[in-house]
C-alpha cells in the first residue's frame, strides 16, 4: 500500500514562508499509471521528490507498505531509493562517460540485476545502441535509456518527472506507451508528473494539483491505448 | 556596466571562500618573490654602496718583505688606481685573537662608527662587532701579545671595514665568532714601535682593474708571494656578495615553481567559479550583452581578486624582506641595511594579475562562444567515445562501472587530471627541496667534521722545525696549507694541503679510496670548475715557493668544504717541495705543549661555528617551507574541488539511483589515490632534480654544496603530500553529504 496522508511542505525564502504542498492525501495503486497534472508552481515536482525519497515533507505521512517514509534517516532513504524507486527525469541524468549499457548496468547492479541490463535496453527498443554514449544519442533515446535504467532496478514505484518535457510529440507518445506498458505488465506503480493535459486519457488515475493542493482526483476505468504506430 | 559591477561585488561576496584562495595565491606569490627580492637586492645595494663609500680595494696581496720598489711596480700596472701597504699580524688579547693592521695612510678604508677619526696617534681603532661582543668602549686599554711581546693600546675608535664584512678571523672557522675573533687598525709607525725588528710590510691592497693581475703580481713578488685574492676569492668580501647570488637564485628558482603552482591554483579556482556561472553567461548573452562586455565582466573577477591579492602581497613584502635581512645580520657586518627592488617585481605583480584576468576570461570564453540556448538548456555535454583501453575487454571488462567511469572521465578531462598530477608532483618538488636543502647543508657540516676529519684539536705552531726538534715524539697529523696557482685552473688560486703521516684526515675519493702517495688529489668542485679529470698532469706553484711542481691527478675527492688539492708529504718531498707545516691535528688522548702552540681550535667549536653558519639560513628555509605548505594545501584542495564541481550532476544522479554516500566517497577516494600516486611517482625524481638545482645555487668557489637525499626527506615530503592530497577527500566527503539531488536533477538553470 502506498498512501499520502496530509503531506505538507513549506520553504523559508528570506522572511517569507512559501507553501509548496498543503495537506496532500491520496492513495497510489501498484500496477497502475498515475498521472499528476498541474501548472508550473503547483507542487508536482516537490510531491514527486517526496515520493522518491529525495526530499522530506514538513508535515504529514507518506506510508509505503506500512512504513512512514517521512521518518526515514538518510541511510534508510538511500536504501529506499535503491530498492523501491526508479526515477526518470526530464533531463535524463545519464552519466556521460558510461555507455547506455553501463548506465543501466550501474543501476541494475544495485539490485544484483546487472546481467539483465541488456534485456531492459532491448525492452525500450535500444538493443542496437548498447555501446553508445549519451552524447551519441538523441533525446528520445537518452530518455529510453533513463527508463531502462529505472526499470532495471525492478522498482516498486517508477517516478517520472516531466519525462517528455524535452521531447517532440511523436517521441513523447513513444515514451508514454512504454510507461503505460510497464504499469500494465508489472506490479510497479508508475507515477508521471506532467503539465501536458493531453496525457490525462492515458492514466488510470489523474491527480490535479493547483497551488500546492489537490484540486481533483479522477479515476479512469478504461485508459486510452496509445496506438501501435508510435512504436 | 553598473549592474554588472554590482553583480561582480555580490558574486565575490557570495563565493568569498573560493575567491579568497585566489587572493591567497596571488598574495603569496607576490609576497614570496618581491619579499625575497627586497632582501637580496637590498643586500646587494647595501654592499655596493658600502664598497663604494669605503673605497673597497679590488686586490689583496700578502707577501714577505715588501719593498718600496714592489709598490712602485704595482703602481705601474695599467689600470691600477691606488696602492696601499701595511703590516698585518695575528695577535692575542687574552684568550681572544685580534688581527691587527698597521696602516700608513691618512684615509684608511674603514668607516668610523664611534670615537675619533683615524690619525697618526698612539691608539687603536677596534672592530664594532668585537667591541660589542666584548663590551669594549672608547678609552679602554686593549692588551695585545705578539711573539711574546705584550703591549696595550688605548681604544680611539670603533670602526667597520668593508674588506671584513664577513670576518671569521681564522681559516679554521667558516662563520664569524665575534666574541673571540676581531680586527683592529692602528698607525703603522706605532705598530713598528711596539714590535721592533720583528715585522716588516707584508700586505698590499690595490684598487683598479687589470685583466692579468694574478700573473703580474706573481711576476713582481715571485717566491715572496704568500697570498693573492680578489673580491671573488677573499672570504671576508666574497661570502657577502655570494650570499646575494644565493638568495637571488633561491628566490628565482623557488618562485618559479611556486608561481607555477599558484597559477594552477588560481586558474582552477577561477575556472570552477566561472563553471558555476555558465547559465548566467547564457542569460547575459540572451539579454543582448556583447561578448566583449561579458568577457570584460568575467575578466574583472580576476582583476579584482588577483589585483587585491598581488597588491596586498606587494604591500606586505617588506616584512619578508626585513625578516630575511634580519637573518643575515648575524653574519655580515654592514653600517647600513636597506631594502631595494627591481622592475622584475613589478613585472611579476603584473604577470600574476594578468594570469588571474586571463584565467577568468578563458573560463568564461567557451560559454561566451556558444549559443545562449545551448547553455540554458544544459546541452553542453562533452563528446565521449570509447577509449583505447576498451580494445582489451579482458582487462577493461574486469573494472567495476565506477572504475570505468573514473577511467573514461580521466581520458576526457585530461587537463584536469594532468593538473592534479602536476599539483601533487609540484608539491613533492617543493617539499623535497624545502626539507632537503637544510638537510643537505646539515649533512655537509656533519660529514666534514665527523667523516672527512677525525681529530679533537687543531693546533697552530709558529715554526715546525724548532717544534719538531723540541718535541720529536709529538703525535698527530701535520698539515701544510698554502695558496697555490694550479695550471690548469678556473682562474682562482686554491689551497694546497700537504698531509703528514696520520689518520686524522679521512677524506676519501668519490670511488671510496683513501689519499695515498704517488699523485695529487683534487676536490670534486674544483675539478669540475677547472675541467680537470683523473689522470691529467698539473703544474703547481705554491705561494712562498718559486719552483713549479708537476703531479698527475690520482683521484677526485668527495669533500665539500675548502675546495682545493691534497697530496701526501711523501709525494711533495719527492717532488722537492719545501715542507714546513704549521697545523697539527691531534686526537683527544694526545697531549701537547700548550706554551709552544699559537692557537688551539677544538673540532667541537668548529662544528658549532659551522652550524651557526647553517642556522643563519634556516630562517629563509623555514619561510619557504611554510609558503610551500600553504600552497600545496590550497592547490590540492582546489584541484579536488574542481573535479567535484565538474561532476556534481553525476554524483547527484548516482545518489538518486540509490548509491550510498559511503560508496560515492570510496569512488572519489580511489580516484584521488590514483592521481596522487602518479603525481607522487613523478614528483620524487622531479624533486630530487630540483633539489640538485636548488643546492647548486649555493655553491661558491670555496664550498661545493651537494644535494643530500635520504629516506627521511622522501618519507616526510611523501607523508605530507599524501596527507594533504588525501585530506581533500575529507573536504569532498563533506560536500558529498550536502549533495542536493533535487537541484542537481533540474536543468542547468
Amino acid at each position: 500500500m502506498i498512501k499520502l496522508e496530509k503531506i505538507s511542505k513549506f520553504y523559508q525564502v528570506g522572511d517569507e514562508q512559501v507553501t509548496a504542498l498543503q495537506d496532500i492525501s491520496f492513495p497510489i495503486e501498484k500496477g497502475k499509471l498515475t498521472i499528476i497534472l498541474g501548472p508550473s508552481g503547483s507542487g508536482k515536482s516537490t510531491l514527486l521528490n517526496i515520493l522518491g525519497g529525495m526530499d522530506q515533507s514538513t508535515a504529514g505521512k507518506f506510508l509505503f507498505e506500512g512504513e512512514n517514509v517521512t521518518q526515514f534517516d538518510d541511510h534508510q532513504l538511500t536504501d529506499y531509493r535503491r530498492k523501491v524507486v526508479g526515477f526518470v527525469s526530464q533531463f535524463y541524468n545519464l552519466v556521460p562517460s558510461l555507455t547506455a549499457l553501463e548506465n543501466v548496468a550501474i543501476a541494475a547492479r544495485l539490485t544484483a540485476n546487472d546481467h539483465r541490463a541488456e534485456e531492459y535496453l532491448a525492452k525500450v527498443g535500444l538493443k542496437q545502441r548498447l555501446n553508445n554514449f549519451p552524447s551519441q544519442m538523441s533525446g528520445g533515446e537518452m530518455q529510453r535509456v533513463s527508463i531502462a535504467r529505472a526499470l532495471s532496478k525492478k522498482p516498486e514505484m517508477l517516478l517520472c518527472d516531466e519525462p517528455t518535457g524535452a521531447l517532440d510529440t511523436k517521441t513523447s507518445l513513444r515514451i508514454m506507451k512504454i510507461l503505460q506498458e510497464v504499469a500494465k505488465t508489472s506490479k510497479t506503480a508508475v507515477i508521471v508528473v506532467t503539465h501536458n493535459p493531453s496525457f490525462e486519457r492515458y492514466g488510470d488515475c489523474i491527480v490535479r494539483l493547483r497551488d500546492g493542493r489537490v484540486e481533483s482526483i479522477k479515476r479512469n476505468p478504461v485508459p486510452s491505448e496509445i496506438g501501435e504506430d508510435v512504436k | 556596466m553598473k549592474y554588472l559591477n554590482l553583480k561582480l561585488i555580490r558574486d565575490v561576496r557570495k563565493n568569498w571562500t573560493q575567491f579568497f584562495s585566489v587572493f591567497l595565491m596571488a598574495f603569496l606569490s607576490v609576497l614570496l618573490f618581491v619579499g625575497l627580492q627586497g632582501a637580496w637586492k637590498g643586500l646587494d645595494v647595501s654592499l655596493h654602496h658600502y664598497s663604494r663609500q669605503s673605497r673597497l680595494s679590488n686586490y689583496w696581496i700578502r707577501a714577505v718583505n715588501i719593498q718600496k720598489a714592489d709598490l712602485n711596480k704595482l703602481k705601474a700596472i695599467p689600470g691600477v688606481t691606488s696602492v696601499s701597504s701595511g703590516i698585518k699580524i695575528q695577535t692575542q688579547s687574552g684568550k681572544k685573537q685580534i688581527t691587527i693592521e698597521g696602516v700608513n695612510t691618512k684615509r684608511p678604508s674603514f668607516t668610523l662608527v664611534k670615537g675619533n677619526n683615524f690619525s697618526q696617534t698612539n691608539g687603536i681603532w677596534i672592530d664594532k662587532e668585537y667591541a660589542i661582543a666584548n663590551n669594549i668602549k672608547i678609552g679602554d686599554q686593549l692588551p695585545l701579545k705578539f711573539n711574546h711581546v705584550k703591549v696595550k693600546y688605548p681604544v680611539k675608535g670603533i670602526i667597520q671595514s668593508a674588506s671584513k664584512i664577513f670576518f671569521t678571523g681564522s681559516q679554521d672557522y667558516i662563520a664569524p665568532n665575534h666574541s673571540k675573533y676581531g680586527y683592529a687598525y692602528l698607525p703603522e709607525v706605532y705598530l713598528k714601535k711596539s714590535f721592533p725588528n720583528i715585522i716588516s710590510t707584508n700586505f698590499v691592497t690595490l684598487s683598479g682593474h687589470h685583466a692579468n693581475m694574478r700573473q703580474r703580481i706573481e711576476q713582481i713578488f715571485g717566491k715572496r708571494l704568500m697570498m693573492y685574492d680578489n673580491r671573488s676569492t677573499l672570504t671576508e668580501v666574497a661570502t657577502a656578495f655570494d650570499r646575494v647570488t644565493e638568495i637571488k637564485n633561491l628566490s628565482y628558482l623557488f618562485s618559479f615553481i611556486f608561481i607555477l603552482l599558484a597559477i594552477l591554483a588560481m586558474f582552477t579556482t577561477i575556472r570552477r567559479l566561472i563553471a558555476d556561472q555558465t547559465s548566467e553567461i547564457a542569460v547575459l548573452k540572451a539579454l543582448g550583452f556583447s561578448n566583449q562586455l561579458i568577457g570584460l565582466h568575467y575578466g574583472s573577477f580576476g582583476l579584482l581578486v588577483g589585483g587585491l591579492g598581488s597588491l596586498t602581497g606587494a604591500i606586505f613584502s617588506p616584512v619578508v624582506s626585513l625578516f630575511v635581512l634580519s637573518t643575515q645580520k648575524t653574519m655580515f657586518s654592514l653600517p647600513k641595511w636597506q631594502l631595494a627592488y627591481t622592475y622584475t617585481s613589478l613585472w611579476v605583480l603584473i604577470l600574476v594579475i594578468a594570469i588571474c584576468v586571463l584565467s577568468a576570461y578563458f573560463a568564461a570564453y567557451s560559454a561566451m562562444r556558444g549559443l545562449p540556448a545551448d547553455f540554458l538548456r544544459g546541452d553542453s555535454e562533452k563528446e565521449v567515445h570509447h577509449i583505447f583501453l576498451e580494445r582489451f575487454p579482458g582487462i577493461f571488462g574486469r573494472f567495476s562501472y565506477g572504475a570505468r567511469w573514473i577511467i573514461r572521465d580521466a581520458f576526457f578531462n585530461k587537463i584536469r587530471i594532468l593538473m592534479g598530477i602536476v599539483g601533487v608532483a609540484g608539491g613533492m618538488m617543493l617539499m623535497i627541496a624545502g626539507i632537503g636543502m637544510p638537510q643537505s647543508i646539515n649533512h655537509l657540516v656533519d660529514k666534514t667534521y665527523t667523516q672527512d676529519y677525525d681529530y679533537a684539536k687543531r693546533l697552530t705552531v709558529n715554526d715546525y722545525a724548532s717544534f719538531k726538534n723540541k718535541y720529536p715524539q709529538q703525535k698527530g697529523q701535520w698539515l701544510q696549507v698554502s695558496q697555490a696557482h694550479f695550471s690548469k685552473d678556473d682562474g682562482y688560486n686554491r689551497y694546497l694541503t700537504i698531509l703528514g703521516k696520520g689518520h686524522e684526515v679521512k677524506l676519501k675519493t668519490v670511488d671510496g679510496k683513501e689519499i695515498k702517495s704517488g699523485g695529487i688529489y683534487l676536490t670534486h668542485g674544483f675539478a669540475e670548475k677547472a675541467h680537470i679529470k683523473k689522470g691529467e698532469k698539473l703544474r703547481i706553484k705554491t705561494f712562498g715557493g718559486n719552483d713549479n711542481h708537476y703531479f698527475k691527478v690520482k683521484g677526485i675527492i668527495d669533500g665539500q668544504v675548502s675546495q682545493g688539492a691534497y697530496l701526501t708529504a711523501k709525494t711533495w718531498k719527492k717532488a722537492k717541495g719545501e715542507y714546513q707545516p704549521t697545523t697539527l691535528l691531534i686526537d683527544k688522548n694526545t697531549a701537547y705543549p700548550r706554551k709552544d702552540v699559537v692557537s688551539i681550535v677544538s673540532i667541537g667549536s668548529q662544528q658549532a661555528n659551522a652550524n651557526n653558519f647553517v642556522n643563519n639560513l634556516m630562517g629563509i628555509f623555514a619561510l619557504i617551507i611554510g609558503f610551500a605548505v600553504v600552497l600545496i594545501v590550497v592547490v590540492l584542495y582546489n584541484l579536488g574541488s574542481l573535479g567535484f564541481v565538474e561532476r556534481y550532476r553525476d554524483y547527484a544522479t548516482l545518489r538518486v539511483l540509490g548509491i550510498h554516500k559511503k560508496e560515492l566517497k570510496q569512488l572519489t577516494f580511489v580516484e584521488n589515490v590514483i592521481t596522487t600516486f602518479i603525481g607522487w611517482l613523478v614528483g620524487i625524481p622531479a624533486g630530487i632534480w630540483f633539489l640538485g638545482q636548488y643546492v647548486a645555487t649555493f655553491t661558491t668557489i670555496k664550498i661545493e654544496y651537494v644535494p643530500y637525499i635520504n629516506w627521511i626527506t622522501i618519507t616526510f615530503a611523501s607523508t605530507f603530500v599524501w596527507i594533504c592530497s588525501l585530506s581533500t577527500t575529507i573536504f569532498l566527503n563533506n560536500r558529498i553529504k550536502k549533495i542536493d539531488m533535487v537541484q542537481a536533477l533540474k536543468g542547468v538553470e
